[in-house]
């Protein structure tokens, strides 16, 4: 970005989009963008039957699962890629990815049920350099790490055992949990829902899978760390969180990946089942590498993400921040079918630079005086793409529904785009919907009485971004807020910190 | 971008295009004008291609247009309608009248057109084809209409309308008051209208669609396509009231070209057809453009009504306000969906949409998608969008003054 | 000699404001400065914190052996100058606490001194909260976000007191102040002062002045500091008005 001679010329107004743009344009440093030699077993790239049938095989699946794989893989082999978000993307090479990599180590062929001392020491490298604890000691939160296809560690499984939780990586439960996998898996989200969920359920290579029994408040934050290290590979997580009757779940997730020059693909699938009277607090900080200046080689991000409020007063709240990728196509829902069940969704979404993210919710109301919330804020500095999308839906059951919705963009600059697309759908007289959008920029004013008391302009600017999205943040445990708010002013500020 | 469509088109649709491309041809032997026989059979090429529009065509997802493409209605007409019929829809206020029967102008229901004061002029669309040169005009913005399928529609069909002037620093004072009637059933009036503001000109539009039959087997089809160029400093005001029996059809699309410190007042009332759908493109082609653009609509039994604005914010210091009222009773269904895209050198901009929605019984239902796409950093852009039945306790308490319960949730609904 | 002004031109969108101001401040002395709607009052203020909508044509400032005009705002505001702003902007989402303790570490650090963390900032916030009369969760509350316009204003006061400038200029902090918000914040303002502060008291009224007594008093018209004087000259503007010495300045030329 060499323009600014440019820019000054479109925007004689003001120079503070210009000084915004100068300090945006400088390098950022992706401190996550470091590669993790060690040695992998990785799949020839490609894929068909033969590759789904291979994957199964490595991870010496049932035959049920091998079947749920082909089922999913013929089904996605009729669909076309969706190209109605806002956002342009060439169509991909689905031939051009490698679907199975993983770190040769004796803890990693998913068939064995103890992980721990075992795991490869460069992975284990790459994790703490991430800070994400791998052994468990002096944390309160439990680990699921997965590197590329497949999950290398899950701290305190023990502990959480003995009150009945089970948290472990998809590859083991469905070994050890078959029926409970095949109660679940789908249900929420069925591998026909969409071109990349049917991808997913076809070639899916590793996830969390996590259960918390009747009337259990699990003690500990349980949190996934994805990580995508070989290049041109795709990691297609699946993630089931149950949470049965009376039961509690904070669930944490974070992401990130070296910084390559050919795009990496991520399309997971996370369903999530809340049962009568329990809570599930779903939260996601994705970081997943950018790509460069252009965006070149960022990850790819198609997520379908979705939770049914099963039982009465069922309570289901995502929280995102979404800082990174090259492209982001993810909209958590939430179905609330139980009566007075309740879905909340909190995001914030910064893109900078040519990101493209087309993110939003769906709330779709079946139950009686189901309510939900939503709360969006987007940012969109550089060259970037950023639209909320959005669905709220009453059907005629949903007695006394009601529905909040605030959508609230930023321009930084003015070469990037914002857009909002809320649809409503309400078929109950007796609903409530509301919905309010605004957009806005960093005022001139507010600049200058932040630097009248002697505050530089980095930390005015990153301080009235954080004061945008405190509403979504302060939804997030402390230590993700306090991540996020970090990453909001790197991913703004190029190299200032 | 243009991704090439390819259009499956079911057989009853096929049927439907088949008859609309005959009363083209119908329409090219009655009236020969080369110039607008070539401006149909631009339209033929592209309509045989997409046909109608289905409930997969994101645009076209809460307005299904199944039943529609059922009927076979027809563009030439001999009709029989006198003064006396048309008493009833006359407003109280003085107004220059003019009436277009099955979408052709009526001379003797008219006013006498030649007594409109200095600087204004009216003309039948039909009476511009018979002008050489003027005809041009009319396909100015041929490429944009002909994106709208029933803008394809109308450009095949096109038959008459009117064209109206008003010259620079002219003010007309009194109404200029359109009366759209639909004398017998089966018909379909296609009329294309032109009005041109010049600089500093004001006028005020009323227009009014009805029906002489309230007869449920008494079916019409009625598509506008008015094209409106406000130069600088212009003042429009359009007010539209739509009534057409409750089986037939009404779709309007207006192009409206803003140019600097023009504004721009419209306000539709949405009352009859089975199925309608108003929208307004608007380009704020200039700058300090003002314009408001509200509707209310009442739906009752089957009803969709469908109301739509897609307003371009392309210049500095445009301010665009809107509100979209929909009242819904019964099995009706309200759309509403509205786009404001501000340009990047649309700085300033002022953009306010608002959307309020009553629902009044169990069966009714409301679809809406208030939109914002913004490329400018320096702008205020808001919309809001609520939708709620009536609150039982402001019912209560009027009932609690002594009045019946659906007289409280009449004067309840008219104070929305 | 705290602040020296010579010839002071300025200029917003080509249209001159400023016309050759000169003026000079010593350390702990409290200066008025007066004038009519338009003379160019507010635009000091802007100039001497730095607004960039201003462009300065000519002159220089002095500011405690510095260029002021070659510092950035914020600069100028860690090495000591504060504005009250006629109008305190709104920040949505932003403490008073974040925002405060921000700054004050700022200015900290441009004194060598080492940042104060959050409970040592609470207690040095403390007495200044009372002073002010502000409510007790000021600290938690947005900055400026739902306050009513007396409570801007002393905010603006509060954050005074926290930063303890050398200068302070107090851009109608009197404007829009009901009686006992003008006695809570020129009650602020008095106990501030000290021998090492200075006061540029902007403003059209001499109702603040009542309460602050300042040392001198400058009247500016049309860009230049037509008349100074003592406390005296307020009353002479009570009784006078502006016009008597407008005329006699228009005379003069």
């Amino acid at each position: 970005m060499t323009d600014s001679a440019q820019i000054t010329e479109l925007n004689p107004a003001g120079t503070q989009s210009q000084e915004i743009d100068s300090l945006l344009s400088k390098n950022k440093n992706y401190k996550e963008g470091f590669v993790t030699t060690t040695t992998v077993e990785t799949f020839d790239k490609g894929l068909d039957e033969a590759t789904v049938r291979a994957i199964s095989a490595k991870k010496n699946e049932p035959e049920w699962m091998l079947d749920f794989r082909l089922k999913a893989f013929h089904h996605w082999l009729t669909l076309e890629e969706p190209h109605w978000a806002k956002m342009l993307y060439i169509p991909l090479d689905y031939q051009e990815y490698s679907y199975y990599s993983a770190p040769e180590c004796s803890a990693c062929d998913g068939s064995t049920g103890s992980v721990g001392n075992e795991i490869d020491p460069e992975v284990a490298k790459a994790f703490a350099e991430l800070g994400v604890p791998l052994t468990g000691e002096d944390s309160n939160v439990a680990v699921d790490a997965i590197f590329d296809s497949i999950s290398v560690s899950t701290t305190k499984r023990e502990d959480l055992l003995e009150l009945g939780i089970i948290f472990c990586s998809f590859s083991e439960a469905v070994h050890d949990y078959p029926e409970l996998v095949q109660k679940y898996m789908g249900t929420v989200v069925p591998y026909h829902d969409n071109f990349f969920a049917a991808l997913n359920s076809a070639v899916a290579s590793d996830g969390t899978f996590v259960y918390i029994p009747e009337n259990v408040r699990c003690p500990l934050d349980l949190s996934t760390y994805f990580r995508i290290n070989e290049a041109k590979t795709g990691q297609f997580e699946r993630t089931i969180v149950v949470a049965d009757k009376g039961s509690y779940v904070s669930y944490l997730e974070g992401c990130s990946a070296p910084a390559r020059d050919t795009y990496q693909l991520h399309a997971a699938v996370v369903e999530v089942i809340v049962l009568e009277d329990a809570e599930v607090k779903y939260s996601t900080v994705q970081n997943w590498y950018p790509g460069d200046d252009d965006c070149k080689g960022g990850i790819l991000n198609f997520v379908t993400k979705r939770a049914i409020c099963e039982g009465k007063n069922s309570k289901m709240s995502w929280t995102q921040a979404e800082t990174g990728s090259a492209i982001t196509w993810k909209y958590p829902s939430c179905i609330l079918k139980g009566d007075n069940s309740i879905g909340e969704f909190y995001s914030v979404a910064l893109t900078n630079r040519r990101q493209q993210a087309d993110t939003g919710t769906k709330m779709t109301h079946i139950g009686k005086n189901t309510s939900s919330t939503i709360i969006s804020k987007g940012l969109s500095a550089g060259r970037s793409e950023n639209t909320y999308r959005g669905l709220v839906k009453i059907l005629p059951s949903a007695e006394g529904a009601r529905n909040f919705t605030q959508c609230d963009s930023m321009l930084i600059g003015d070469k990037c785009g914002a857009h909002t697309f809320p649809y409503i759908e309400v078929e109950n007289a007796t609903a409530q919907v509301e919905h309010e959008a605004t957009t806005s920029r960093i005022g001139d004013d507010q600049l200058f009485y932040c630097k009248q008391r002697g505050i530089s302009e980095q930390d005015a600017i990153s301080m009235i971004v954080n004061g945008f999205c405190k509403d979504v943040l302060s939804e997030l445990p402390l230590e993700f807020a306090q991540e996020t708010e970090e990453l909001l002013s790197i991913s703004l500020e190029g190299s200032v910190g | 971008m243009s991704k090439k469509i390819i259009r499956k088109i079911s057989p009853m649709a096929q049927q439907a295009v088949d008859h609309y491309i005959e009363q083209s041809l119908l329409l090219n032997a009655a009236f020969t004008n080369d110039k607008v026989i070539a401006g149909r059979q631009r339209a033929q090429a592209i309509f045989a291609q997409q046909a109608f529009p289905v409930s997969r065509d994101e645009d076209w997802k809460y307005t299904k247009l199944t039943g529609f493409v059922q009927n076979r209605f027809e563009s030439l007409s001999q009709h029989s309608v006198k003064l006396d019929d048309l008493h009833a829809f006359l407003p109280p206020y003085a107004v220059t009248k003019v009436v277009f029967v099955d979408g052709w102008f009526s001379e003797e229901l008219s006013d006498d057109l030649s007594g409109l004061p200095k600087g204004v002029s009216f003309e039948s669309t039909r009476d511009v084809f018979e002008v050489p040169g003027a005809t041009d005009q009319l396909f100015r913005h041929e490429d944009i209409i002909n994106k709208t399928p029933f803008g394809i529609l109308n450009s095949l069909l096109m038959a008459d309308g009117y064209y109206l002037q008003i010259s620079a620093n002219t003010v007309l004072e009194t109404p200029i008051f359109v009366l759209y009637v639909q004398s017998q059933a089966n018909q379909m009036a296609t009329v294309r209208n032109h009005v041109v503001l010049e600089e500093n000109a004001e006028m005020t539009l009323v227009e009014q669609f009805v029906s002489l039959s309230a007869d449920e087997s008494f079916k019409g089809c009625t598509n506008v396509v008015t094209e409106m160029d406000i130069a600088k400093s212009a003042r429009m005001k359009q007010i539209l009231v739509q009534q057409q029996n409750h089986s037939s059809y009404y779709f309007n699309n207006q192009f409206i070209f803003q140019a600097d410190q023009s504004t721009f007042n419209t306000f539709y009332t949405g009352l009859g057809s089975l199925i309608s759908r108003h929208q307004n493109h608007l380009f704020m082609d200039g700058e300090h453009i003002e314009n408001r653009q509200n509707s209310a609509c009442l739906g009752r039994g089957q009803q969709t009504m469908d109301s739509r604005t897609n307003t371009q914010h392309n210049q500095v210091w445009g301010k665009s306000q809107q509100l979209h009222k929909y009242v819904l009773d019964d099995s009706a269904v309200g759309v509403f969906n509205g786009m404001i895209r501000v340009d990047r050198l649309a700085q300033k901009t002022d953009g306010q949409m608002d959307n309020k929605n009553l629902l009044l019984s169990t069966k009714a239902k409301v679809d809406c998608k208030p939109q914002l796409e913004i490329y400018a950093d320096d702008v205020k852009c808001s919309h809001g969008s609520a939708t709620g039945q009536i609150n039982q306790d402001q019912i209560f308490y009027l009932q609690a003054r002594g009045i019946r319960r659906s007289k409280a949730i009449e004067m309840i609904t008219q104070s929305f | 000699m705290l602040l020296k002004v010579e010839n002071l031109q300025a200029q917003i969108d080509e249209k001159q404001i400023l016309k050759g101001l000169n003026l000079e401040v010593k350390a702990g002395e409290v200066h008025a400065i007066m004038g009519p709607n338009g003379a160019g009052k507010s635009t000091l203020a802007s100039v001497l914190a730095g607004r960039d909508d201003y462009e300065v044509t000519a002159g220089t400032v002095d500011f405690d052996g510095e260029d002021l005009l070659e510092l950035a705002p914020d600069e100028r505001a860690r090495k000591g100058l504060f504005l009250a702003f006629q109008y305190p902007v709104e920040i949505p989402g932003v403490s008073n606490k974040l925002f405060m303790q921000t700054a004050l570490n700022g200015v900290r650090a441009e004194q060598g001194l080492p940042p104060l963390d959050m409970f040592d900032f609470d207690e040095y916030a403390k007495d200044k909260i009372e002073l002010l009369n502000m409510r007790d969760d000021l600290l938690e509350r947005s900055v400026n976000v739902g306050f009513s316009g007396g409570e801007k204003k002393r905010n603006d006061i509060f954050q005074m007191a926290l930063l303890a400038p050398k200068l302070c200029i107090l851009d109608e902090t009197d404007s829009g102040l009901d009686i006992d918000a003008l006695g809570l914040v020129a009650n602020g303002i008095n106990t501030l002062r000290s021998p090492d502060r200075s006061f540029i008291v902007v403003t059209h009224y001499q109702r603040l002045l009542n309460y602050i007594k300042p040392d001198y008093v400058h009247v500016l018209y049309d860009g230049q500091i037509v008349k100074s004087g003592g406390f005296e000259l307020v009353h002479e503007l009570e009784e006078f008005g502006y016009d008597g010495i407008i005329q006699k300045h228009e005379q003069a030329q």
